[in-house]
């Protein structure tokens, strides 16, 4: 037990800012609860209050806890899944059950005190499921559309019993998750390894009381990826995998993950016509069309944090003999960057040719998304070109939002304009291609600096 | 026919924004020179080694390792270079094992014997993810990383920083071992002078971003510090005879540094209101002195 309070310590001093905040969400409904004691809208007031902390310090805590349960499996650190266990029990002891308890105890009904489990299950699965979180908001939209409001159904005893339910069931299956860790986290590991995780081992290794005696299953497998890695490079290839091995960045192709979302895209389609009838509708196609420029998003991100803290690692690598010439690195990721983007380009299809079959999406609406998506990409083949050519990296931030507003921008003149028959359209379109195009001119002339934005660390 | 020095600057400038740390900074270290590169806190070590090595680019000035432009370097030459960067973590997820393996493939002269000879000798972890290893543990495992390539230029950046005395002393004279062995070009970047003068040929000074001081570690062992304090104008005068070789003035009082022989010709010029409040000998003052 004194091994899992000092990893919930270890959680909760990750983000302190942020717990702090949260906690006085805690704090102000502990405060409510005190000096408005049986108001008619106590109950229904603590709940909606205490639903931020809850689905925060829960977001909070599983991420960290899936971080350090890679590292633990990484480092094959002894003890850790009991500690993880009791750590998450006395999470949901301290952040569920002592708030239930106190909202019970002023009078508030049961049902309505244990509707805070739902929050804390959104939390986790925020973390765990990303997409899936996505898709429930969808479903929340569509049931506000039903004609009753969202709080009438959420505070109904119905909407309770089923919100209740839901957050027992994701939470039994999360206190349950220390069991299974997979084969898969051990070996991707390695490859998401970044510095947030590295400092995390030292101080997860402190709480469940290193040294290790289970690392030899993680060399093992370790040494077998790395073993086909160097038959590449004996065989003088210069694979994708072999470049970026030394940066630990993950260029794997995972098919199933791509796979589930378009299932999951044309399910949510598929529901919310259900509901509207099967006339097109914009609003669902809309929302998975910016699930999809998320996606991209998200996959810029990976790549450009991992290229920008691995700089001493790219110094000791451009070193090397045998590494690869500017041009030829940036060819390998240009390479990395168009599947990234190409799938997500493939799932947008998938969605939209069987929503077009189905007749839920109207043809101009097919235009509509292609040319926000094509915005998108543009920008952040910009941001990359822009941000990798470059000496400094200051400011990137700034300037990739300014890229983004501008394609996003000229996207919507083209589109109205295209719409109203009117000149914008041409003003949109040079909004839309003229920063794509000088970066694409700057990669040209200048290719991508290895290692990227050095001067970073020199701030 | 003159050998290219191993590593040279010619007028390099280097500014992060508006400040600026190496300002028109020319060096050149022959083949063959063990250079130990002193400065204080920020006066622009890792960048000139960063730019000599081609990692970061200079804004003006040209960089050179053995002749060739540092930002576009021979594989040939590539192979020649050993580099010990300042930060000791590096690929934190790997152990030190897979660390090695992955970087040996990329060097065709890689010495696994010399390696396993070094991690034994060292006491190097290779098990354990290089992550969790002590910082001391990093540093021994980046040196061998670099030495094991076997290396002719060498560019070790603060490498005894977490070493503790008696590895540090063993990695002295390891280096020490290798220049017996085979001609080596290396610039050594360190705080700990007696590190530096156990094994270098020369110390390079580096001050407001400039090489103030390029000599023998000879040379530097002939130097005097003093204290010059009295009437300023008397003071001023001896400076533009130019017969100071670095001069502060701090609280009213004047720091020389000069060879003892300038020191003693000093003494005997030195106008009656002026004296010599303060003389020093020693080098690691002297070198404190040249960096203040």
């Amino acid at each position: 037990m004194k091994k899992a309070l000092r990893l919930i310590l270890t959680i909760l001093v990750y983000r302190p800012l942020i717990t702090i905040l949260m906690g006085l969400f805690y704090v102000t409904a502990a405060l409510i609860a005190a000096t408005a004691i049986n108001p008619p809208n106590l109950g229904e007031g603590l709940v909606a209050l205490l639903i931020i902390p809850t689905a925060g310090l829960f977001a909070l805590s599983a991420e960290r806890l899936l971080a350090l349960r890679g590292s633990s499996l990484a480092l094959g650190l002894p003890g850790f899944t009991n500690a993880q266990r009791h750590a998450q029990w006395a999470l949901v002891a301290g952040l569920i059950a002592v708030p239930i308890t106190g909202m019970v105890a002023v009078g508030v009904s049961p049902l309505l005190a244990a509707t805070i489990a739902a929050p804390a299950a959104i939390g986790i699965l925020l973390v765990l499921r990303g997409p899936w979180v996505f898709f429930g908001v969808l479903a929340l939209v569509l049931i506000g559309n039903t004609g009753r409001g969202l709080s009438d159904w959420v505070f109904g005893p119905w909407g309770q019993a089923v919100l209740v339910a839901f957050g027992a069931t994701v939470l039994v299956l999360w206190l349950r998750n220390p069991e299974k860790p997979g084969r898969r986290t051990i070996i991707q590991t390695p490859r998401f390894a970044d510095s947030r995780q590295e400092a995390s081992t030292k101080s997860l290794a402190q709480a469940v009381g290193a040294p290790s005696a289970a690392v030899e299953a993680y060399l093992r497998v370790s040494d077998a990826r790395l073993d086909s890695i160097l038959n590449d490079l004996r065989a003088k290839r210069m694979s994708r995998r072999t470049l970026w091995y030394g940066i630990g960045l993950d260029t794997t192709f995972r098919s199933r993950p791509l796979l589930w979302q378009m299932a999951l895209g044309t399910a949510a389609l598929g529901i919310w016509h259900l509901e509207h009838g099967q006339q097109p509708d914009f609003m669902a196609y809309g929302l998975c069309c910016m699930f999809a420029g998320m996606r991209m998003l998200t996959g810029y991100q990976q790549i450009s944090r991992t290229l920008q803290r691995t700089v001493t690692e790219q110094s000791l690598l451009v070193l090397t003999p045998t590494w690869p010439a500017p041009a030829q690195l940036t060819r390998h990721l240009m390479n990395l960057i168009a599947v990234q983007l190409g799938t997500t380009w493939l799932l947008w299809s998938v969605v939209t040719a069987l929503g077009r079959i189905a007749g839920w999406i109207a043809p101009r609406w097919m235009l509509w998304a292609a040319t926000g998506l094509f915005a998108v990409t543009v920008s952040i083949g910009t941001s990359y070109c822009v941000n990798l050519v470059r000496k400094s990296a200051s400011g990137e931030q700034v300037q990739n939002a300014v890229i983004l507003l501008l394609a996003v921008s000229g996207a919507g003149l083209w589109i109205f304009g295209m719409e109203q028959q009117s000149p914008l359209a041409w003003l949109g379109a040079a909004l839309l291609l003229l920063p794509g195009a000088l970066a694409a001119i700057a990669l040209k002339l200048r290719p991508l600096r290895f290692p990227v934005n050095a001067s970073t660390r020199e701030r | 026919m003159q050998t290219a020095p191993a590593f040279s600057a010619q007028n390099v400038h280097k500014a992060f924004g508006s400040r600026t740390v190496l300002e028109d900074l020319s060096l050149a270290v022959a083949a063959g020179q063990i250079v130990g590169l002193i400065g204080s806190n920020g006066a622009g070590k890792t960048t000139l080694l960063k730019v000599l090595l081609g990692l970061l680019p200079a804004d003006s000035g040209t960089a050179l390792i053995a002749g060739e432009k540092s930002d576009a370097l021979s594989p040939a030459l590539r192979a020649r270079i050993g580099y010990v960067p300042q930060s000791s973590t590096q690929f934190a997820w790997l152990n030190g094992r897979s660390m090695l393996r992955y970087v040996a493939a990329f060097y065709p002269s890689f010495d696994w014997g010399y390696a396993r000879e070094l991690i034994e000798r060292w006491k190097v972890s290779v098990k354990t993810p290089i992550g969790l290893l002590s910082p001391g543990q990093q540093q021994r495992l980046s040196i061998v990383r670099a030495l094991a390539s076997r290396p002719d230029l060498l560019v070790l950046d603060e490498p005894m920083a977490s070493l503790d005395p008696s590895t540090r002393l063993a990695v002295i004279e390891e280096l020490a071992r290798e220049r017996e062995r085979r001609p080596i070009s290396m610039i050594f970047s360190s705080h700990i002078t007696q590190d530096l003068r156990r094994l270098c040929t020369h110390f390079v000074i580096l001050a407001k971003g400039t090489v103030a001081l390029q000599e023998s570690v000879g040379r530097c062992e002939q130097l005097t510090t003093l204290i010059l304090a009295g009437d300023e104008h008397a003071l001023s005068a001896m400076d533009q005879q130019n017969m100071l070789l670095v001069r502060a003035e701090r609280d009213g009082e004047r720091r020389v540094v000069l060879d003892q022989a300038a020191a003693l010709q000093l003494a005997g010029a030195l106008p009656p209101s002026c004296r010599i409040r303060d003389r020093s000998d020693d080098l690691d003052a002297t070198l404190a002195e040249w960096m203040a």
